[in-house]
């Protein structure tokens, strides 16, 4: 059995333990409500996630996709009250922004050669600046809480039986980016990117193009989410999503995808947003401190890169063995 | 090349950017009447001393090629400690201010332990320790805001004034002195240099490249710990939020100072004409009536700026073949 399979194999172990545990804590666990906004949580978060993904396989960073949640919902809320323009105009415009975005932060970590870390942590101060500055106000100056009642644009919150559109859609884009990743020669080039950016150039691979694109989607993947979080909300406010780059860290890291680049994929993010929905879950309905959950999502990013470099010089270490008896096993039989 | 050339080559960055400064200042005064008051400037001041402070230690990291971005946290919960042992334990403030300074110490070299022999990326370590010492901190005050009324000494640390001179301005030049002698006159210094300058050649050279990672984080929480305490007894405040964004303000007067967040190089004295700097930009838009929330706008823009003036790439000549027909970026390399 592979690595990645038996770590999934843990996690889901994992999750159905603290599930079980969670459910004789507290019965209001278990209801098909509490389980279905779990869901809707842990997608929001799995919508980023998987565009943050891809991010971590070219082995870069996005500190941006808070501030483009936050910019997004606010553009969403622009239109909708300054504008008559209908739902199917501003949501594309909506989703273009976070693209454009992306390309931005694309454009200076490859043209510019400049660290993906310090460029996209620079675009979060100036979007999440930006948010504030174009929020509606009132005439104080105050920002306006804007209530929307676009029935179109509310649509995106409803349900579809008991499963809310945002699970189908975190699912169905899940499925597609899997499909993606590994079925086409662009998702290859991705992986390639990311394992080793100079052998992938010299084997024609325009790299520039390839991680420019990847920062696009994780933008898209961002104000995608921040729609349906504002659609959810019915509301929108400039603080939306700031902050929330530990969650998505923390889900992606635990499914897998290691800050090394090159490896890693969407299944271990779905398993790893719904094991951090889990947890926040878990601290709400066993009514502890909500200040312990910055707490434990931080313990649980570091936890588990030790973990995985325990285990990788553990792996190192017996290969190494094992090369070593074979080869002094064949010498006794040369001998 | 003779000697006095040498030096003025060697010092060419900071006076550059005291240059810039200069200009900065001349242009603030033009637009505001108010920016060369004694109370404004003395309201810089507070700020400038609190990230300069913290920029004394936290530019070892980025010289090695990392980066620490829970200052401010640990900072913030630096003074809620401190008043956590002083009032609620009843210590005497020195006792109270060690004991801080020790667990200030512990979480940096925890971060660094973490960074190096657990191969984590930097930023990550320090952003995952920004969030729980954050949340340590929010637990630890209750998330109230308390106001620290005694005891006396502690609060003349940061109201105090000796030959009329506020007492954090003397500890923010001591520290720049230590920190600059530290950093280029001393073994350590030459071995965080090559740390971030080359890795691989440094450990051949015999430099244990974890052990001095590990006390470069160390140092960095320390003065965070410093600034954190220096804030408490100026502000005769703690809580959870009081430095909240201050590790980019500290970020900034370090790029700005000309140093290469790649590593290899750093300079303490221009990460201090740096925070001199951020301390008039945000004092100039405040000044200017601006919404605070082009702070973080004006903040993120100085970064980008500087770090491409630091990286020495023409902008013409990207834009150029960026706009270049597709595939000839490629070909040009």
């Amino acid at each position: 059995m592979s690595v990645s399979a038996i770590r999934r194999l843990i996690l889901t172990g994992l999750l159905i333990a603290i599930g079980i545990a969670l459910s004789i804590a507290n019965p209001t666990f278990l209801k098909l409500d509490n389980l279905m906004t779990m869901l809707q949580e842990a997608s929001l978060t799995g919508i980023v996630a998987i565009g943050f993904t891809l991010i971590l396989i070219t082995a870069g960073i996005d500190m941006s996709i808070g501030a483009v949640i936050a910019i997004t919902s606010m553009i969403c809320v622009n239109f909708i009250s300054y504008t008559q323009l209908p739902a199917y105009i501003y949501i594309p415009v909506a989703l273009a922004a976070g693209c454009a975005i992306g390309w931005v932060n694309g454009f200076f970590i490859t043209h510019f050669k400049l660290p993906e870390f310090i460029v996209t942590l620079a675009t979060r101060g100036i979007l999440a600046g930006l948010a504030l500055i174009i929020a509606v106000k009132d005439e104080q100056g105050f920002v306006k809480n804007v209530f929307i009642e676009d029935p179109v644009f509310l649509s995106f919150g409803e349900t579809v039986g008991p499963v809310y559109i945002v699970t189908i859609v975190f699912i169905l884009l899940a499925i597609a980016t899997q499909f993606f990743m590994k079925r086409t020669r662009a998702g290859t080039n991705i992986y390639a990117s990311g394992a080793n950016p100079t052998a992938a150039r010299l084997s024609g691979i325009n790299v520039d193009r390839t991680l420019i694109g990847v920062y696009m989607f994780s933008g898209f993947c961002a104000a995608l989410s921040s729609i349906f979080l504002a659609a959810r909300m019915m509301t929108a406010m400039p603080e939306f999503g700031i902050g929330n780059e530990l969650d998505v860290i923390a889900s992606v890291v635990i499914g897998g995808t290691p800050f090394t680049g090159g490896i890693g994929d969407i299944w271990g993010t779905i398993i790893g947003t719904l094991f951090i929905a889990l947890i926040k879950n878990g601290i709400l309905k066993l009514g502890l401190s909500p200040y312990i959950q910055p707490i434990v999502i931080g313990g649980i990013i570091i936890v588990t890169v030790v973990a995985d470099v325990w285990y990788k010089h553990h792996a190192e270490k017996k290969a190494t063995q094992a090369a070593r008896r074979k080869a002094m096993e064949s010498k006794e039989v040369g001998a | 090349m003779n000697t006095k050339s040498a030096l003025f080559k060697e010092h060419m960055v900071e006076l550059r950017l005291f240059g810039v400064l200069l200009g900065l200042m001349v242009v603030l005064s033009l637009i505001s009447d108010r920016f060369l008051t004694v109370d404004n400037l003395t309201n810089v001041l507070w700020s400038v001393c609190l990230i300069g402070i913290m920029t004394t230690g936290a530019i070892y990291a980025p010289i090695t090629g990392g980066i620490d971005l829970s200052v401010a946290s640990m900072a913030a919960l630096a003074g809620i400690l401190a008043n956590v042992f002083m009032n609620t334990l009843g210590m005497n403030w020195i006792v109270a201010i060690l004991i801080t300074l020790v667990i200030g110490a512990g979480i940096g070299w925890l971060n660094g332990v973490v960074t190096t022999k657990f191969l984590v990326p930097a930023f990550i370590v320090t952003m995952a320790a920004k969030t729980y010492l954050f949340g340590v901190a929010m637990l630890v005050s209750n998330g109230d805001q308390i106001t620290i009324m005694e005891p006396a000494p502690f609060l003349q640390i940061g109201i105090g004034k000796l030959l009329g001179i506020p007492i954090p301005i003397y500890i923010m030049f001591t520290l720049v002195i230590l920190s600059h002698i530290l950093l280029k006159k001393t073994v350590f210094g030459r071995r965080t240099i090559a740390v971030g300058a080359n890795e691989v050649a440094a450990k051949l050279t015999g430099v244990n490249p974890d052990r001095t990672r590990i006390i470069v984080y160390t140092i960095s929480s320390v003065t965070a710990t410093i600034a954190g305490i220096v804030m408490a007894s100026l502000t005769q405040q703690a809580y959870a939020m009081n430095a909240t964004g201050y590790e980019l303000d500290v970020i900034t007067a370090i790029v700005v100072g000309g140093t290469s967040l790649m590593g290899g190089s750093g300079s303490v004295v221009g990460a201090l004409i740096g925070a001199v700097m951020v301390g008039f930009i945000n004092n100039g838009l405040n000044l200017l009536d601006m919404p605070s929330a082009f702070h973080p706008i004006a903040t993120g823009i100085v970064i980008l700026v500087a770090l491409i003036m630091n990286q020495g790439v023409s902008v013409p000549a990207v834009l150029k073949r960026w706009f270049a027909r597709p595939g000839a970026a490629e070909a040009a390399k």
